[in-house]
């Protein structure tokens, strides 16, 4: 995996990075939200 | 692997959504997926942060360029020495009399802590070219010289002395013209020493052309490359354009190719040529971008090129006007010496007849407003001498220019008559305004055309970057303007983005993950 990052160009870091931090915000969000009701 | 990733999320959702989330452990069991993808894409999403903050910071491991600093510092030196080669300065000026005098008749209302400063500056300055002054030479009046035997004895210790506010509350009830005659006693003395102002100027140029073993041309030539190759070495230097962008001067979306292409899309006319010559008429483009700006500033101050003009025009009318003023004051300051005299003769007699002397006091006042004002006309008519003796038929707008930047009296008199509602300080920007743009190394317009020229710069110019393959009209020259300057500005920055050490794509990416990057420290 640390070969193919490297590979990757700036733009396309990026939005693997966006994507992520997206669903990772997404994740945290519904955990907050049923951590209270578990 | 953007796709991938995002369809691996879109999977790991539709599972969550089918979880059933009816029974506390079926909320237990979604809670418990939940955090292990949350562990999961949160490893993910650091990795990708990681390596964006190795390459942000990659990028932004630039070293400042020593040369710019030492190029910066050889500007500097020859500018220091600058006024010793400038022919249209008088020895007020160089020494920087003209300032101090401008001071004293323009802060005297509201500052006698900046006056005395003024005063502190005009005698070191004569202490400069050796003539150490005394309160003896501050004669010129009674209160000159009282309010001056005190200066001199705290000057050195304090200026705020309490010492002196007195002296200069007490003179101030008897003689509320205080500062005018103190103005004109610095004058006074100036023209009385002028020999000794123009002798230690003559020799200290001739000291600085001798150690340098240069001609005054060279010189000019020299510090023109200076600035060339200085400003050469800023705007291609990926440190100082990478900061441009971080501190805000610049904005990265102003850069995309899209928007370029745009523009050079608006100024080329033969995009085939374009195409085969991208190189010349992209330098065609950035020396544009000067152009404008010189012909910018040209209308900035055509009216200073007007008003030497109209003087030049005028030059009979005030022949031998220097000449007679300075007689006019010699005969009125030998007038004044007599009554002065004749007042101390009577204050110092046995007994003092405090009529006579009341009376006598009254009768002196008007002559020295008579003097400021003559003092005033003979600034007007020595800059008229210059303007004899520097400017002919022939005398480009540069020249005229320079002698007009020279003269600080002059121009911002000029200046304020062109534009009364400006303040202090814009009037002063306005005098640095022309001071930089008469030392700019880019001017082609005002080098070349000369006082008796009826030319048309505007279509020059047009003309001139039409052949060059360039858009240039009416509209875009006049109303469109600054709009012109905004769009070759950009151009100019992104062809030396282009010639530097980095890409837009890489300044791109440190402004984009500015927000991740600041994060993490």
């Amino acid at each position: 995996m640390d070969d193919k990052i490297k590979d990757l160009s700036n733009e396309e870091l990026l939005d693997l990075y966006n994507v992520s931090h997206e669903f990772v915000a997404f994740l945290n969000s519904q955990i907050e939200s049923f951590g209270d009701k578990a | 692997m953007k796709e991938k990733l995002v369809n691996t999320i879109e999977t790991e959702k539709e599972i969550l959504s089918a979880m059933p989330l009816k029974t506390k452990k079926n909320k237990s069991d979604y809670l418990n997926a939940l955090k292990k993808l949350y562990k999961k894409f949160s490893l993910e999403e650091n990795y990708y942060k990681n390596e964006i903050i190795l390459r942000s910071n990659k990028i932004k491991k630039i070293k400042d360029n020593k040369e710019i600093e030492t190029i910066n510092n050889q500007i500097k030196s020859v500018e220091d020495n600058f006024y010793l080669i400038n022919k249209y300065l008088t020895p007020y000026e160089k020494i920087g009399l003209d300032r101090v005098v401008f001071g004293l008749n323009h802060f005297y209302k509201d500052n006698l802590v900046r006056v005395n400063k003024l005063i502190v500056k005009a005698i070191k300055l004569f202490s400069e070219v050796g003539i150490n002054l005394t309160p003896a030479y501050f004669d010129y009046s009674q209160y000159t010289y009282e309010y001056m035997s005190v200066f001199f004895d705290e000057m050195d210790d304090d200026i705020k002395s309490d010492k002196i506010r007195e002296v200069f509350n007490k003179i101030y009830w008897e003689c509320p013209l205080l500062i005018t005659h103190l103005d004109l006693n610095i004058r006074y003395l100036y023209l009385e020493n002028i020999d000794k102002f123009t002798k230690y100027f003559d020799e200290k140029k001739k000291e600085y052309l001798t150690k340098g073993n240069k001609k005054e041309e060279d010189i000019i030539a020299n510090y023109q490359e200076l600035i060339k190759k200085r400003d050469n070495l800023v705007n291609r230097d990926a440190k100082l354009i990478l900061d441009s962008f971080i501190f805000k001067k610049n904005n990265i979306n102003d850069f995309d190719k899209t928007k370029i292409n745009k523009l050079l899309d608006k100024l080329i006319i033969d995009k085939e040529y374009y195409d085969q010559n991208q190189s010349v008429v992209n330098e065609n483009i950035i020396s544009l971008e000067h152009t404008l700006e010189e012909y910018q500033n040209y209308l900035t101050f055509e009216f200073v090129i007007n008003d030497i003009k109209n003087k030049f025009n005028d030059r009979n009318s005030f022949k031998n006007a220097y000449k007679n003023k300075l007689k006019e004051i010699t005969k009125l300051e030998n007038n004044l010496r007599k009554k002065n005299l004749k007042i101390y003769n009577e204050k110092n007699s046995k007994k003092p007849n405090k009529m006579l002397i009341e009376k006598e006091l009254n009768a002196i006042e008007p002559i020295y407003s008579e003097l400021n004002d003559k003092y005033k006309e003979l600034e007007v008519f020595s800059f008229n001498e210059q303007i004899v003796k520097h400017i002919n038929d022939y005398s480009t707008y540069y020249e005229m220019l320079s002698l007009a930047s020279s003269n600080y009296n002059y121009l911002t008199s000029c200046i304020i008559n062109n534009d009364s509602s400006l303040s202090d300080d814009e009037v002063k920007l306005k005098v640095y305004k022309l001071q930089t743009f008469v030392n700019s190394p880019y001017n082609n317009i005002i080098n070349n055309v000369n006082l008796s020229d009826n030319k048309d710069i505007k279509t020059i110019v047009i003309d001139r970057y039409r052949l060059l393959d360039i858009e240039l009209n009416e509209e875009n020259m006049d109303s469109g303007l600054e709009d012109l300057q905004g769009m070759v500005h950009i151009l100019g920055i992104y062809f030396n983005i282009l010639e530097s050490r980095i890409t837009t794509d890489e300044i791109a990416f440190v402004i984009n993950t500015s927000a991740i990057n600041s994060n993490n420290s």
